[in-house]
């Protein structure tokens, strides 16, 4: 009689114990699938807001009010630092900022939020200049501004090109902006109006030559280290924080 | 018996403070000032992964602390199979945010490279929740020498 119990008892348990290892499984399986699911949903969340980031449209800025013109911007509105870039695509050390700093600088405090950076012309080197300024306020109107200010630096620097009007939309349309669209913005010099507010700005701010930087309103004269960027956005950002 | 309760009081308290250290996140994503070891706290929660479709991770945190203190407290107080489902929702709540906050403690180390204290206490809470739900969970599977041993000794204290 004993025995016979025992067995019963025995039986009911490893049919519970099966029934509780199918279950802890179930769980199991569920759980890092549910885990994944969620880590793949703000995995693609957060690429997508980093890739927005590169090139914020002019509708963009205006819908916050945080930059007062609709410059070429590049990083997160409500990052606590402005770097505003008083530049040009014929000027050398214009070129080795946007070659060796810019990219440390977006990697170290772009991609955190804690940077943006505003791109405003400010020619120097006569008329090539101002049209290549101008053109990248068409770039900017099709949304595409960094990228054109790459290649034509690229172009400029590392090709040594001395680039027309008719270079300049080539460039653009090899870039995949629309051609047509380009040229009647650059041959209707459409943002000249727009490119002498920023030289005039600029001049206010006491910009003399390119690149001179001002962030949260200190100016930075010349190509400087990447250290000295370092230096004054860190102390900026730890005076934002108070 | 009396094992299990006081495993269930360990994960009450651990979700307590976890609930108490996402708070104190969320404060701080608010627009206040927290303490923190470095500057890490506030670049971390500037950065542009501190939310995930306008979540806050704090909120995150506190859902999930919720949810494991929830039913934690329900395997504390219900009895049989009722339990038994009780404390496999404690582990798959814990399994999930376990995973999460590795995911977020990679983006600390390697993608953002600064560190915010309480996340990663956070990070080290449920961890912990997830070691004693595991081994509540599985331990009658795997250890079945010890929990027998336990059972049989008031029965052998009787004798």
């Amino acid at each position: 009689m004993k025995m016979k119990k025992a067995g019963r008892r025995g039986k009911r348990e490893a049919l519970s114990a099966r029934l509780f290892r199918l279950r802890a499984s179930v769980v199991t399986a569920l759980a890092l699938v549910l885990g994944g699911a969620l880590i793949g949903v703000s995995y693609w969340h957060s690429s997508s807001r980093i890739a927005s980031l590169g090139s914020l449209h002019s509708d963009e800025l205006s819908s916050t009010g945080t930059v007062a013109t609709a410059e070429p911007t590049k990083g997160s509105l409500e990052a606590p630092v402005t770097i505003e870039e008083f530049s040009e695509f014929y000027c050398p050390y214009c070129a080795r900022f946007t070659f060796n700093t810019l990219p440390q600088l977006v990697e170290e405090y772009v991609k955190k939020g804690l940077v943006k950076v505003v791109f405003r012309n400010f020619p120097v080197h006569g008329e090539p200049a101002i049209l290549a300024a101008l053109a990248g306020e068409c770039a900017h109107e099709q949304g595409r501004f960094w990228e054109y200010h790459d290649r034509l630096f690229a172009a400029v620097f590392k090709e040594n090109r001395q680039l027309d009007a008719a270079a300049l939309i080539e460039l653009a349309a090899s870039l995949g902006l629309d051609g047509p669209a380009f040229q009647e913005c650059l041959t209707s010099e459409r943002y000249r109006e727009n490119l002498e507010e920023d030289i005039a700005e600029g001049r206010q701010l006491g910009v003399r030559g390119t690149p001179t930087f001002s962030i949260n309103g200190r100016l930075v004269v010349g190509a400087q280290p990447y250290e000295k960027f370092k230096q004054i956005i860190e102390e900026e950002l730890e005076r934002s924080r108070r | 018996m009396r094992g299990t309760a006081s495993m269930q009081v360990a994960i009450i308290v651990l979700a307590i403070f976890g609930l108490a250290d996402s708070a104190y996140l969320l404060y701080e994503h608010l627009g206040h000032e927290i303490v923190c070891i470095g500057r890490g706290c506030s670049i971390v929660d500037q950065s542009v992964y501190s939310e995930v479709f306008g979540v806050p991770m704090s909120v995150m945190g506190l859902v999930g602390y919720a949810f494991i203190l929830g039913s934690a407290l329900a395997a504390l107080r219900l009895r049989g199979r009722a339990r038994e489902w009780a404390k496999t929702t404690v582990y798959g709540f814990a399994l999930i945010g376990l995973l999460y906050s590795g995911y977020l403690t990679y983006l600390e180390l390697f993608v953002i490279r600064a560190i915010c204290t309480w996340c990663v206490v956070s990070a080290v809470i449920v961890a912990a929740i997830f070691a004693l739900a595991a081994v509540e969970l599985w331990g009658r599977t795997y250890l079945p020498s010890t929990s027998r041993a336990r059972a049989s000794r008031p029965a052998e204290a009787g004798k």
